[in-house]
Parts: structure tokens; C-alpha cells; sequence
């Protein structure tokens, strides 16, 4: 009794393996990058432009080609730098006087992937001071976390801070804070512009705006609209300084916290899925341009600079498992595990692509078992759950039983 | 009968248990100092920020393996003796019931592995708490994790191989091993098994059961 589960075991430990493995090398040799191309849109034609870098074709939507050349002047907001170079940067774009500086200001390019959302992370973080003295930001020394307070911590001594610890919990706790808080959002880097310290939510599930201005604490409430469920924020500080942070809620909608009275400005894009799909947000002087990216479409939209859509562009291509390799591999495995996922940083059994056209295959590696075990002379009848195992986990499962038969 | 077994495994693998508890230490020596330059040269904060904001693994390095190397040496100073001339016959020809035999000679390299690695966890938890906040040591007890459980799961593997008496089992067995082994090494940042490690423990666990049925076909064979 003891052997037959041993074995078992070990079966099921070999099918694991291989269906892990054996896709991975099946992947590792026949998959082909997908290039999903590259989508503008043009302020001077007002019209996207599609670049296909795969085909080395630029074209709009009406499917007029374009040299690259063309695309450059046509998209003068993206390449000022190269037109700029060239004496080539217009003077206006739809009446509006531009210079480079105001190009760069305006300029926004952000991206959240679903990994950047699944990830680990220690509940320690560092607050910046917002006004520091010599203009640069400075790395903090202290890094604080929340329990039943505002804890810095000093990383000089390791040791409680306890003089910033009870000016920010008397702050908070006055505004209404209620610890411990539940997740804080920031953006810990002397990379940028300027501070705007942390989105704080709090165990009411209240949304908090927390900096340290000249060594003290500030905190400012910021009402989230009921409709909003938060399911993370990014916050970045652009010299644009129109909005603080993006949010994602639980039901996928995307919403920018802008800094006029922290107002929730929806971004009208829709069908998202936070935990698969990829979203570019880009801003230039005129639009906002929001690509969601799936595994085997783009969809673009277009706004102006108050959030009203003006237009939106969709492109679908053959994801890897419509490909001719995508095909085959379901003929082949039953399905797949992975360890690892584009999609989280986390290490777990990812379970896909489960199918039925590998059943073909399944039922001939049935026949092969029975006719070897026969050939053995073993009781074809104790065979049983091996033949189950054949024919549910296919070749993973062949593998298994016939490497590790069964000795009664 | 018990006693006397346990002290004929020990007296094979105290040797090697010694080494091993020699290198953890200065391993675990080498990391104190390491971490203790940076936070000088670097500053506190440049190294907290690496540790907490980027996820450098502090105690990582040759350490990452260090557990799982002690296990396959174990399991080959306990049981490469036994193969070798066939002494395992003998010992399973003991007045005791096989499994029961079997199960002390896998307890005493696993008590040993066992204490090592506790020891060096312990030590582990105070340089982290000496120089982090208790975050850090959180998250390094949930990533060390799967390195140590790869130093168990090796010494059972290592067992397993050796009374396995086929030789086209004892490679496919090598292969299973190691793709699983491999699985517990994939090391982008810390606590990212934090999902998955209790499966990957029962895992490891359900594979002790696999040196019984090496064990039956031993003594099918030799027997």
C-alpha cells in the first residue's frame, strides 16, 4: 500500500515537472516575439499614425503610408528634439505658439504593467522633505511604516525616531486618520521634479495626502468618489503638476488625482483588466493618449486636455495561440503550468492554455501504455489508474507511468 | 537497537556536519562584515534604500546555495558507504523492520540538516535585526525559506538515488530532482514564493515517502 502511494506521488510530482518543463522548451524554441506596433496621434493631421515596426511601415487610419521622414513633422510634439536639430519644429500647431520648453513640460509618458501592480513589496517607506533646503531632494534618514502609529524609524540606529513620530501621528490622528494604514502609495526616488509625498489609505479605508513641508507633518483628507473602489495608486510627480497620481479601482477603471482640490478625473477607456493587460498613459500639449495593450490587441483613445474622448483606435493581431506554434503546442499538451508570469512577480503554479485537441494524442499514448504493460504481462486491470492518468494528463502523464512503472 | 543505529549514522556523518556548520558560520560571518561595509560606505539610508525599495538580498550570494549543499553532502557521506559493497543489505538485515530502519537513518541526516539550518536562521535573524527594522526580517525568513527547504529535499533526493539500484531510475530520478530543485531558485527579489512555499513544503514533504519505494525495489534486488 505504502509503495503504490510512494508511487503515485512521485507520478504526480513527474507530471508536474514536465508540464512545467516540457512547454517551457516547447516555448523556448518555436515562440516569435510579437511586436504590437506603436500608435500616435498627429496634432498637425489630426488623425492617428500607426507605426508598424515590424513591417517598417508608418501609415493613418485611412491606410495612407508615410516615410519615417513624414512621421516625424507630422508628430512634431514626440520628435522635437530630432525636428528641433534639424530647424524643422513649427513655430504653432493649430494656432498655438510652441517652444521647447513647454513641449517638455507637457510631456507625460507612464506605464503600469500588471507586474508592477503584483509584486512584493516590505511595508517600509520613505518620506521626502518637500521643500528641502538646497532645492535637490535628499534621501530621509529615517524610513517610517504604520501600526498603531506613525513610526520613523532612524536608520542610523535602527532606533525609533520619536520626535517626527508623535508630530505626524498627532497630525494624522486630528485629521481623522485611523491607523494602522492599509497600504501607502509614493514614489521613493530623488529622480524627479519635486515631492508630493504619499497617498496614505487608511483602516477606514479613507484616502489620505501625506508630506513633510520644512520638517512638518501636513496631511490633507482627499474624498474618494463613492462609485470608487481603490484597488492601487501610482503617484508621480510631473512638472506639469496637474494631477498627483493614477488610480486603478477594482473595477478596472482607470481615474487621475488631479491637484485642483484632488478631484477623481476619470480616464474614459474601457474593457481593462488590471491583472493582464498593460496601459501606456502619454500626454503631450494638446491630447492625453491611452493605450491598453492586451496579448493580442491594442485599442488607443484619444482625449483632449479636459478628458473628452475625440477618438479611439483599436488593432488585433494572432496571439501566440492562434500562431501555427500555438496551435501545434495544443495538439501536444493538455495543458500548462509556468512557475513564473509576465503578469506577477510572485512564484506560483500558474495554471493555462487548458484544451482538448491534444486528446489525439492522449488516446494514442493510452494505446502505447496498455500495449507495453501487456507485453510486460503485468494485470492490465491493476493498471487502471495509470491508464486514467494517461488519458487526463497526456504526455506529462506517459512520461510518468512509464518511467516509473508499477513492480507488482 | 535504535540507539545503537543512530550513533553508527552519526559517527559517518559528523565529520562532514562539522564542516558544514564551519563554512555556515563564516558564510554567515562574511555577511555581517559585508552588510556592516556597506552601511559604512554606502551610508544606513543608501543601504536600507537598496534592501527595502530595490530588493537587493543582503544575505544572498553563495549563501543561496549553501543549504543545499550541505544536504547532498550529508546524504552522500550517510549513504554512499552504505552502497558501496552493499553494507545497506546488512543493515536492513537488522532485527528492526526496514522501514522502520530506514526511517532513523533518514532521521538522523535530517535532525542534523535540520539543526544546522535552525542555528544559521537564528544567526541569520540577528544580523538582520541588528542592522534592519523587523520588516526585513520578515521578509527574509519567507525567502530564505525555499533555500533551505531545497537542502532538505536534496539530502531525501540524494538517499533516494543512492539505494535506487536501477540505473535508467536512478537518471530519471536525477532529472525529477533536479527540475524540482530547480524550481526553488528563481530569484528575482525577496518574499516571491511568499504565495506558493507551503505547497512547495508538501511537496518536498510527500517526497519522503518516494525513499520507501526505492527502498522496496533495493531489497527486491539485492536481497
Amino acid at each position: 500500500m505504502l509503495i503504490k502511494f510512494s508511487r503515485i506521488l512521485l507520478i504526480l510530482l513527474v507530471i508536474l515537472l514536465t508540464a512545467i518543463y516540457l512547454p517551457h522548451f516547447f516555448w523556448m524554441s518555436f515562440s516569435e516575439r510579437i511586436r504590437a506596433p506603436y500608435v500616435q496621434y498627429s496634432p498637425v493631421i489630426e488623425e492617428f499614425i500607426i507605426m508598424d515596426y515590424e513591417k517598417d511601415k508608418f501609415y493613418d487610419t485611412s491606410g495612407k503610408e508615410y516615410s519615417r521622414e513624414e512621421v516625424d513633422t507630422m508628430l512634431p510634439l514626440s520628435h522635437y528634439r530630432l525636428l528641433a536639430t534639424k530647424g524643422l519644429l513649427p513655430d504653432s500647431i493649430q494656432g498655438l505658439e510652441i517652444n521647447i520648453e513647454d513641449i517638455r513640460k507637457n510631456y507625460i509618458n507612464f506605464r503600469i504593467r500588471p507586474v508592477d501592480i503584483n509584486k512584493p513589496q516590505i511595508p517600509l517607506y520613505q518620506l521626502f522633505e518637500s521643500k528641502p533646503p538646497r532645492l535637490k531632494l535628499e534621501m530621509p534618514d529615517e524610513f517610517f511604516r504604520t501600526n498603531d502609529r506613525m513610526e520613523f524609524i532612524s536608520t542610523e540606529n535602527n532606533e525609533i525616531s520619536e520626535e517626527l513620530t508623535s508630530s505626524f501621528t498627532d497630525l494624522l490622528v486630528s485629521k481623522g486618520f485611523e491607523f494602522p494604514a492599509k497600504k501607502c502609495y509614493g514614489n521613493p526616488t530623488t529622480r524627479k521634479a519635486y515631492d508630493e509625498g504619499y497617498l496614505v489609505i487608511d483602516n477606514k479605508e479613507e484616502l489620505y495626502h501625506i508630506k513633510k513641508i520644512n520638517g512638518n507633518p501636513f496631511c490633507e483628507k482627499v474624498i474618494i468618489p463613492d462609485d470608487v473602489k481603490i484597488k492601487t495608486i501610482f503617484l508621480r510627480e510631473y512638472s506639469l503638476k496637474e494631477f498627483y497620481a493614477f488610480v486603478i479601482t477594482e473595477d478596472n477603471k482607470l481615474y487621475l488625482i488631479l491637484f485642483e482640490n484632488y478631484k477623481f478625473q476619470k480616464i474614459p477607456i474601457q474593457n481593462y483588466n488590471s491583472d493582464e493587460d498593460i496601459i501606456r498613459f502619454q500626454g503631450n500639449l494638446f491630447y492625453r493618449l491611452v493605450t491598453v495593450y492586451k496579448e493580442d490587441q491594442l485599442k488607443v483613445y484619444v482625449t483632449n486636455r479636459k478628458y473628452e474622448l475625440i477618438d479611439t483606435y483599436e488593432k488585433t493581431w494572432k496571439s501566440k495561440m492562434e500562431r501555427t506554434a500555438g496551435q501545434i503546442s495544443t495538439y501536444i499538451f493538455p495543458f500548462e503550468l509556468s512557475l513564473n508570469s509576465s503578469d506577477s512577480m510572485y512564484i506560483d503554479f500558474y495554471f493555462s492554455n487548458l484544451n482538448f485537441n491534444s486528446i489525439y494524442l492522449n488516446v494514442v499514448l493510452l494505446l502505447i501504455t496498455i500495449l507495453w504493460i501487456r507485453k510486460k504481462k503485468i494485470h492490465i486491470i491493476a493498471d487502471g489508474m495509470d491508464y486514467i492518468i494517461v488519458m487526463v494528463t497526456g504526455i506529462f502523464g506517459f512520461i510518468a507511468v512509464n518511467i516509473f512503472r508499477n513492480e507488482d | 537497537m535504535f540507539k545503537s543505529l543512530l550513533f553508527k549514522e552519526w559517527l559517518k556523518i559528523k565529520w562532514a556536519s562539522a564542516a558544514i556548520f564551519v563554512v555556515f558560520m563564516l558564510m554567515l560571518g562574511y555577511i555581517y562584515i559585508n552588510t556592516s561595509y556597506y552601511m559604512r560606505f554606502i551610508e544606513p539610508t543608501g543601504m536600507w534604500y537598496n534592501v527595502v525599495i530595490r530588493g537587493t538580498i543582503f544575505y544572498g550570494g553563495l549563501y543561496i546555495y549553501l543549504p543545499l549543499f550541505a544536504g547532498i553532502l550529508i546524504g552522500i557521506t550517510q549513504f554512499i558507504p552504505e552502497i558501496s559493497a552493499s553494507r545497506l543489505k546488512l543493515t536492513l538485515h537488522l532485527p528492526m523492520k526496514e522501514n522502520a530502519i530506514l526511517l532513523s537513518m533518514l532521521s538522523i541526516g535530517t535532525f542534523t540538516l535540520l539543526s544546522i539550518y535552525l542555528i544559521s536562521y537564528i544567526i541569520l535573524t540577528l544580523i538582520s535585526t541588528y542592522f534592519f527594522p523587523v520588516e526585513v526580517l520578515w521578509s527574509l525568513l519567507i525567502t530564505t525559506l525555499p533555500w533551505y527547504l531545497a537542502g532538505l529535499f536534496a539530502y531525501w533526493a540524494v538517499v533516494m538515488i543512492s539505494i535506487e539500484i536501477k540505473w535508467s531510475i536512478r537518471i530519471a530520478l536525477l532529472m525529477v530532482f533536479l527540475g524540482f530543485l530547480n524550481s526553488l531558485f528563481y530569484l528575482d527579489t525577496y518574499n516571491t514564493y511568499a504565495n506558493s512555499i507551503i505547497i512547495f513544503i508538501l511537496i518536498s514533504l510527500c517526497f519522503v515517502f518516494q525513499t520507501f519505494l526505492s527502498a522496496y525495489r533495493f531489497r527486491k534486488g539485492v536481497l
